[in-house]
């Protein structure tokens, strides 16, 4: 039984509201809308023209039907045509014979070879402006086109307008919260760089003193506070290499337990310094894995250096650094220290980029970047910690690189 | 010749802190202690007296702006003069206005040198304020 008219179209509107709130791209979703007006008005050709906010040109953003390609490539002036005027008056035209319309644009039925004989034309409104205009082009068998579907075009021209201002607003959000990201880095950055740099001024001041009054103990304090800020600095530009680039691990096949005895081999006279004792627990039954080793290494280093941090204030500061093989197709990690601990409120903060407990010690990187770096192997990090008593990091990681 | 005046340095770095003290050997004889927190810098503060205060903003245990705040309550220490030493970078330009610390703290504190130090405002301005 052919359905009515008016079941057609309420059928297509239906559609349409689907449409725009299926979250699809707006482009996705224009080029559906236009498809399904064509479709139920029943027309030779239909078009979205939309104003481009740069050079003030009406743009086919969407054609559909006989010669759309060309048609797509078309510029219009502001103002120009009849959906030139819709824009600009914001108001809906319908004309049934385009040779008696002086408003008709013709050089655009000559670039294209359409010939337009009926045009009806909506504008596209949103709250505060049009934003452009939706023409249907000769009803098919030479019909003319009404008022009810004048209506009916508006009725879809609003949705899509809807559909155009949220995209807008989306993209607006996107681009504060981008630029608001930005500046959050910049400042971060800012603050380590600035606390390096005051390590650099003072140490060479020192040093110059040293030399001035001819102090060789200054001479040599100053000059290793310059190597030792030297050094923060190419920390901090590999971190921030290592935070800022998307990166797959370079699996190797390797023996964890010699990665992480490296680490506290590296890290004991740190411990000694501070007077923390360090304890090294292998797991003889793990076998090889395959790890991104430096990734791996550093993610480690980071946490057994702020192990050996929260220790200081103790007399007596422990670390202890375990492998553990599970059943599983994992392995852990776990960095566990006898010193301050963290609050609840800390822990949460604890992965945030540029969060540090450290004073001008710390650059907020370190934890960041050790998450980072266990989450593209499809491991995880977890935290246990309680305040005055000690910290435990456990970090899982897959034995087999993840596919 | 009158007692050396008492500078109090309040900084978690030992290199900063060893940087203040040799500035500040450029400009004379100090009595110079130092605290490597907020909270011993505040106590510190309390039992000594000094006649100036070097404070770092970023500290772990309580911070610089917390240990301002603190000091500026009790009758004792509310008129140390103290100097702010930070490399604090806020979103809107690299470094932390007098002004919006005189906001955020209650009153502003006499200097404000932000890092890294440059040596001549150092001791322009610990002269100013010790009337060196």
């Amino acid at each position: 039984m052919p359905e009515t008219k008016e079941a057609t179209q309420f059928d297509a509107l239906l559609t349409i509201t689907q449409t725009i709130n299926s979250h699809l791209k707006l482009d996705k979703v224009l080029e559906s809308v236009m498809d399904v007006a064509t479709q139920a008005m029943q027309v030779e050709a239909s078009s979205l023209v939309l104003v481009d906010e740069e050079t003030n040109e009406l743009l086919f953003h969407v054609t559909e039907g006989v010669k759309a390609k060309i048609i797509k490539t078309i510029r219009m002036k502001a103002g120009e045509g009849i959906v030139g005027w819709v824009i600009q008056e914001g108001k809906p035209v319908l004309v049934n014979d385009v040779s008696k319309d002086p408003r008709f644009f013709k050089k655009a039925d000559k670039k294209s070879g359409f010939t337009t004989k009926s045009i009806l034309c909506v504008p596209m409104s949103t709250s505060n402006k049009c934003v452009g205009a939706i023409e249907v082009l000769n009803k098919e068998n030479d019909g003319a086109f009404t008022k009810e579907d004048r209506e009916f075009l508006q009725a879809i021209a609003t949705q899509a307008a809807i559909s155009i201002e949220n995209a807008k607003l989306h993209e607006q959000i996107v681009k504060s919260e981008r630029l608001a990201a930005i500046g959050q880095t910049v400042s971060g950055l800012a603050h380590c760089i600035k606390n390096i740099l005051n390590g650099i001024q003072g140490g060479s001041y020192i040093l110059d003193l040293g030399l001035k009054k001819e102090n060789f103990s200054n001479v040599d304090k100053g000059w290793n506070i310059v190597k030792k800020n030297n050094l923060f600095m190419k920390e901090l530009v590999l971190d921030m290499l290592s935070y800022s680039k998307e990166r797959e691990p370079e699996y190797v096949t390797a023996d964890v337990n010699e990665v992480v005895k490296s680490v506290c081999d590296l890290m004991e006279q740190k411990g000694k310094e501070k007077n923390v004792k360090m304890h090294f627990l292998p797991e003889d039954s793990l076998g090889e894995v395959q790890i991104d080793t430096k990734g791996v290494k550093r993610c480690v280093l980071n946490l057994v250096s702020n192990a050996i941090d929260a220790c200081e204030e103790s007399t007596k500061g422990n670390v202890e650094v375990s492998v553990q093989s599970t059943k599983g197709k994992t392995f852990k990690i776990h960095v566990s220290d006898s010193g301050i601990g963290m609050s609840p409120e800390i822990q949460e903060k604890l992965f945030q980029v540029f969060f540090s407990t450290k004073g001008s010690k710390g650059t907020g990187l370190g934890l960041a970047v050790s998450y980072k770096i266990i989450k593209e192997h499809g491991g995880n990090i977890s935290v246990e910690s309680e305040k005055g008593k000690g910290t435990k990091f456990t970090i899982t990681l897959p034995k087999k690189r993840k596919k | 010749m009158a007692e050396n005046k008492k500078v109090l340095i309040i900084d978690d770095e030992p290199d900063a802190t060893a940087f203040s003290e040799a500035m500040l050997s450029e400009l004379g004889d100090f009595e110079i202690v130092t605290a490597s927190n907020g909270l011993e810098g505040l106590q510190k503060a309390e039992a000594i007296k000094p006649d100036l205060i070097i404070l770092d903003v970023q500290m772990p245990v309580m911070n610089g702006f917390q240990v301002f705040k603190e000091l500026k309550k009790k009758d004792d220490t509310e008129n140390i003069p103290v100097i702010m030493l930070t490399g604090i970078a806020t979103t809107t330009g690299l470094r932390y206005d007098a002004k919006d610390m005189g906001i955020t703290l209650g009153s502003e504190p006499d200097a404000f040198i932000d890092k890294p130090v440059e040596p001549e405002e150092f001791h322009k301005t610990v002269s100013q304020i010790l009337g060196l």
